[in-house]
């Protein structure tokens, strides 16, 4: 290869070595890319992050118990398979209702206690109207 | 090191700090930032792509909090004024808070969906108290209530005005406004706009994103979505719409959308029950009771060009008005405002309009899908 004024900018043998690198760099694109990126649970108190978890790294069920406003507990229980509230001190109790979360971008809302759990990952839709 | 070699490893290590500059500024001008904060009794998520999008969503969550000062009734800005002062002296709003010109949107919508959606519906909505300890009325007090209610007692007058604004650098600008004069005719009237605030909580996100000169964002407060601007690479907004079937959190579908407001009333989202049967929150203005018109939920879209002051407030305010109609009234609705719509019904069909059947997938089991009326 030369430049403008005829001179070798790379030698031939710094050649494989220069592809190698490009297709270490494509792969590296490629695979991240592709990988499966798993969903992460976040549990938030009053906007502000207080627990989150890799579901699939979990090796089983296990429970988180946070207080909201107003001194609201409020019990989340997270496994590989998903996330819900399990129990909450609230009287509508909505954010029990909203079952299982197993879909990134899904949410419950506990607006008493101004406690969030919702999941995070890859294919997730910007927002959710209901 | 020979001179070749020198030269060599001057074009790497400028070819390299070209590269990183490029992905430095491509990696900022896609920043992705996020902020969670609670406005009209909602959570309230924000996302907002490139430069200057925290700032962006800190002014949007401070124009919505703003915003329910003004238009809640539990608070004491405007319409809680205007309830205080139900039939007797009207109260003046102008330019500074906007009130006035989203009260006049919203009549015309209590007047083209025939009542189905009416703003006057406070001495009703507080009866059966859903946001605090939730019952059924009796009959004569909802009577007596019911006869409170009724957007056409609502008196408006406006007048236009001249006023003067200081701009940034110091300069002075006058201004022509419009003035409102603002009555409920009846004592005991009360106006709630609980059925749109979400919905125009988007719209106030939107303007302080528009100032802000923000690339992106989206603005979900409670269910109402606003989707400004454009997202990295001109890639379609993805909005799920919430499965009503049931208490699961599960998606019936994704929209894709190029922008514009979305907010969806379902049956699903509020209620409450009492000597074994259900009562949701969606309350038909012309029978004190919650709507029956065989529908379940109601997704509006209003897209990014429609020619109104507050399309987000629009939107909300179309799925409620649409929700009580049903779904045939409800589609003539939204085509003479030019919104979009997807109806799911008690049957599990899912009606889409024409404008959303390439926008929308249905992805939940269990529905089946059928065109809207073109």
């Amino acid at each position: 290869m030369r430049d403008l004024a005829g001179r070798k900018l790379l030698a031939r043998r710094e050649l494989p070595v220069i592809l190698a690198l490009l297709l270490a760099a494509g792969g590296l694109l490629l695979w991240a890319r592709l990988a499966p990126s798993g969903s992460a649970a976040v549990v938030e108190v009053d906007g502000r992050e207080v627990l989150r978890r890799e579901l699939n790294r979990l090796a089983g069920p296990e429970e988180h118990a946070v207080t909201g406003a107003g001194g609201l507990r409020v019990t989340v229980e997270l496994s590989p398979r998903g996330a819900r509230v399990a129990d909450s001190g609230c009287p509508d109790k909505t954010c029990v209702r909203a079952g299982i979360l197993t879909q990134a971008g899904q949410s419950a809302v506990c607006l008493p206690g101004r406690v969030v759990l919702r999941l995070e990952g890859a294919g997730a839709a910007d927002a959710e109207t209901y | 090191m020979t001179r070749k070699a020198k030269a060599r490893l001057l074009w790497a290590g400028l070819f390299l700090l070209a590269l990183g500059l490029c992905l430095f500024w491509f990696a900022r001008q896609n920043a992705e930032t996020s902020l969670q904060t609670f406005a009209m009794g909602s959570y309230v998520r924000q996302t907002a792509w490139g430069p200057g999008g925290k700032a962006a969503m800190e002014a949007a969550s401070q124009a919505a909090a703003d915003l329910e000062n003004r238009i809640s009734w539990r608070r004491e800005g405007d319409i809680a004024k205007m309830n205080s002062q139900a039939g007797g002296e009207p109260v003046t709003v102008d330019e500074s808070t906007y009130t006035g010109e989203l009260l006049e949107e919203l009549l015309e919508l209590c007047e083209r969906s025939g009542g189905a959606l009416d703003i006057t519906i406070g001495p009703v909505s507080r009866l059966w108290d859903f946001d605090g300890e939730p019952r059924v009325p009796g009959e004569d007090e909802l009577k007596e209530a019911l006869a409170l209610v009724g957007h056409t007692k609502l008196s408006m007058e406006s007048e236009e005005y001249m006023y003067g604004e200081d701009r940034a650098d110091g300069s002075h600008m006058d201004c022509l406004g419009t003035r409102y004069r603002v009555s409920l005719t009846e004592a005991g009237m009360a106006l709630d706009l609980g059925a749109l605030g979400k919905g125009a909580a988007c719209d106030a996100a939107a303007e302080a994103y528009r100032q802000a000169g923000v690339r992106g964002a989206v603005a979900a407060v409670g269910g109402s979505v606003g989707l400004y601007g454009e997202k990295p690479g001109g890639k379609a907004f993805r909005v799920s719409v919430r499965d009503p079937k049931g208490d699961q959190a599960g998606s019936l579908g994704v929209l894709e959308l190029p922008g514009g407001y979305v907010s969806t009333s379902g049956s699903y989202e509020k209620y409450f029950e009492q000597n074994g049967e259900n009562y949701h929150h969606i309350l038909d203005p012309r029978t004190g009771y919650p709507a029956e018109s065989g529908l379940v939920s109601v997704t509006v879209w209003c897209p990014p060009d429609m020619d109104w002051e507050w399309p987000g407030a629009l939107s909300d305010g179309l799925a409620t008005a649409c929700f009580v109609l049903g779904l045939e009234d409800g589609q003539k609705l939204l085509a003479s405002y030019g919104a979009e719509g997807i109806f799911v019904d008690g049957d599990d069909a899912v009606t889409v309009t024409p404008g959303l059947e390439e926008r929308f997938s249905l992805t939940a089991p269990g529905y089946h899908r059928e065109a809207g009326a073109p």
